[in-house]
């Protein structure tokens, strides 16, 4: 599996290098005596390219763990779901931030995560959720002097 | 140097830096026992508190919470025999062992002290040797910058954890995306994709909350296993328990003294810092040893001389990051990050044209070594109920300060999104065995070593040969050679020290 997953991300970052490389040589490259701005960023691409290789290699030739098969299907795709909800939520949370404003989006935004994500009971959900947010904003708006957007609630 | 001390003193002591200190202490403690979130990420969850402060007092804050999770770290390798950052695995090695002997108060009481003598001697040292070093950095030309950024990235890169083919990977990957946004020479705009967010480059509080915090709740989310309350050692429940006596003061005086000198020497040299200096510590506190046996038994030798050698090393870190405007640790690129928000670049004229900062700076970290063990000694209480609560409770409070913190930068939501796309980032990296220390190194110091090398070449002509025959580039080109090779003599000498330490049985 270590294996795997050296080749698969050595081919991402040598992709990644190829596309730096590619993008560096549409700007001006120049030379050693007048360096151009593509020149540092191609050098940089040729390094990661050559890690890269280098990573993927590695992982080909080296002999392959004798490793248990684990039925760990359930685990992991719990693992990506959970993950999954964290991501959706802050993107969310990022895009309702300024129309909704920083007070309900943030509640919400924890007592999703802490009732529906992590199961925690109704009352430590809100035990933590409503004092956390509100300290948050106290320290924030109040003491560091930083614009928190109101949304809807504009009285605050 | 008085005159100096008095400028300093009369900024750190200010009713609002002494808050500001305090809380940086209070905050990095805090963080600094949960699981898996080291000095880095503390410093990086914590970076945008201090974008509406006053440079001086952004850097005394953020100074704060970088020894202040130092701590906290210590206190979970004690009494949890979890490390809470790299740096206290030795801590751990002996300190849980006193902590099962009934002995934790003694460990976390010699660690808070040794710590604070350590800080306060580093602090002295820093203040003398700064300006000196400053001015002979006015000599540094840009081969010489290039030289030395070269061998910090090296240092960071051979000295971390980890594979060191990734973690070459790592820098470079950060050095790349350095050059995202526009040419430092000549303004063209480099690989935004015509996104405005962009045209300033990616930045780094941003990504560093994204693959610090962020990423690190992710990967929690899903690896760490709740530890049993049985696992936690009684912690120490009154102030007497934390004093050491004049035994453990007998026994402790010599390590600290040898881990201050040690931790402050290597903690000045990029790549350095608090992680190699407590491992070397604990080695020499081992070989100078009478009775080598005790170590790994709970030998508070095996706490005080790391712990004060990890501790000098935040105040040697300063040394570069003061003098030459270059980090030596992921921590310090942090640091020069929060200097750029203010719009000032550190480097050896800091001393002359920022000597209330500088000064200030330097008087604070004084300060914040007494506030420390003022808080930690009475607090320790609470801090070890921080350990016991569970992750999943703190993993959304996490992104929500992460949350705030990114919109706090621009107002700009979109900052928020970026944050989460860094997360999965720092996520995916953690997934796939990747190091994401030398990232954030090679990021702060791409366009740093891009300048540098620009300008030698134009200077030279094109000639690569500028790097070699200047005495200081050729000097600290040989040290990065000499550290390329140094894997197999290190890998020997670890080889050595775990035959005596028994370091293998112990982690």
């Amino acid at each position: 599996m270590s294996n795997k997953k050296d080749i698969l991300s050595g081919v991402f970052y040598f992709i990644i290098g190829l596309c730096m490389l590619m993008l560096s040589m549409k700007l001006e490259i120049g030379s050693t005596s007048v360096p151009a701005p593509g020149f540092f960023p191609f050098l940089i691409a040729v390094i990661i390219m050559g890690i890269s290789f280098t990573i993927i290699l590695k992982a080909i030739i080296l002999k392959k763990d004798k490793e248990k098969k684990v039925n760990n299907s359930e685990k992991v795709k719990g693992s990506i779901l959970k993950i999954s909800y964290y991501i959706i939520l802050t993107i969310l949370y990022g895009i309702t931030l300024e129309r909704i404003g920083f007070l309900i989006t943030s509640i919400f935004l924890i007592i999703i995560i802490l009732k529906y994500v992590e199961k925690m009971s109704w009352k430590i959900t809100l035990l933590v959720g409503f004092p956390c947010v509100i300290v948050s904003y106290i320290l924030f708006v109040y003491f560091l002097g930083v614009y928190l957007p109101k949304g809807l609630i504009k009285w605050v | 140097m008085i005159e100096n001390l008095a400028l300093g003193f009369s900024i750190s002591l200010s009713f609002n830096n002494v808050i500001l200190c305090f809380i940086g202490c209070f905050l990095g403690t805090f963080i600094g026992v949960l699981p898996g979130l080291g000095p880095t990420a503390t410093v990086a969850i914590l970076l945008t508190l201090t974008y509406k402060l006053d440079l001086t007092s952004s850097i005394i804050m953020l100074a704060g919470i970088y020894y202040g999770a130092q701590y906290g770290g210590t206190i979970t390798s004690v009494l949890l025999k979890i490390p809470g950052e790299v740096s206290t695995v030795v801590t751990m090695i002996d300190g849980h062992q006193m902590a099962l002997q009934g002995r934790a108060g003694k460990a976390l009481g010699i660690a808070a002290f040794g710590s604070c003598i350590a800080g306060t001697f580093g602090t002295v040292v820093l203040g003398l040797f700064a300006p000196i070093l400053a001015n002979y950095a006015l000599m540094f030309g840009p081969p010489e910058y290039a030289a030395l950024m070269i061998l910090g990235l090296t240092m960071v890169v051979y000295l971390g954890s980890g594979s060191v083919t990734k973690a070459i990977l790592m820098g470079a990957l950060g050095l790349a995306l350095g050059t995202v946004g526009t040419d430092p020479v000549t303004g063209v705009e480099r690989f935004t994709f015509g996104f405005d967010v962009l045209y300033e480059g990616v930045n780094i509080a941003v990504m560093a909350m994204g693959i610090f915090g962020i990423g690190e709740v992710l990967y929690m989310a899903v690896n760490v296993e709740e530890r049993s309350k049985r696992d936690m050692v009684r912690y120490p429940g009154r102030l007497r328990e934390l004093l050491p006596d004049k035994k453990d003061w007998k026994n402790s005086a010599l390590p600290i003294s040898r881990g201050t000198l040690l931790g402050f020497l290597l903690g000045v040299l990029p790549g350095g810092g608090a992680t190699i200096s407590s491992f070397v510590a604990y080695a020499t506190e081992k070989k100078f040893s009478r009775h080598p046996e005790r170590f790994g038994k709970g030998a508070i030798e095996g706490v005080a001389g790391p712990e004060s050698a990890n501790n000098s090393a935040v105040s040697g870190a300063f040394v570069p990051l003061l003098t030459l405007g270059i980090p030596s640790n992921c921590v310090m690129a942090l640091l020069v990050g929060a200097f750029m928000l203010h719009g000032v670049t550190p480097g050896p004229l800091i001393v002359k044209e920022y000597p209330a900062v500088f000064w200030g700076v330097i008087t604070s970290m004084y300060i914040g070594n007494v506030i420390l063990l003022i808080l930690n000694v009475p607090l320790i209480k609470v801090f070890v109920k921080i350990c016991e609560v569970p992750m999943a409770l703190l993993s959304p409070v996490i992104i929500l300060i992460c949350g705030i913190g990114a919109y706090s930068i621009n107002g700009n939501p979109v900052d928020v999104l970026q944050t989460m796309i860094w997360g999965v980032v720092g996520y995916l990296m953690r997934t796939f065995d990747y190091e994401p220390a030398p990232i954030l190194l090679g990021f702060v110091l791409g366009p740093l070593l891009e300048q540098a090398v620009r300008q030698s070449l134009i200077m030279s002509q094109g000639s690569m040969l500028i790097f070699f025959l200047r005495p200081i580039s050729m000097t600290l080109l040989s040290a990065t050679l000499l550290v390329t090779v140094a894997p197999v003599i290190l890998k020997l000498f670890m080889k050595g020290i775990s035959s005596i330490s028994g370091f293998d049985n112990k982690i």
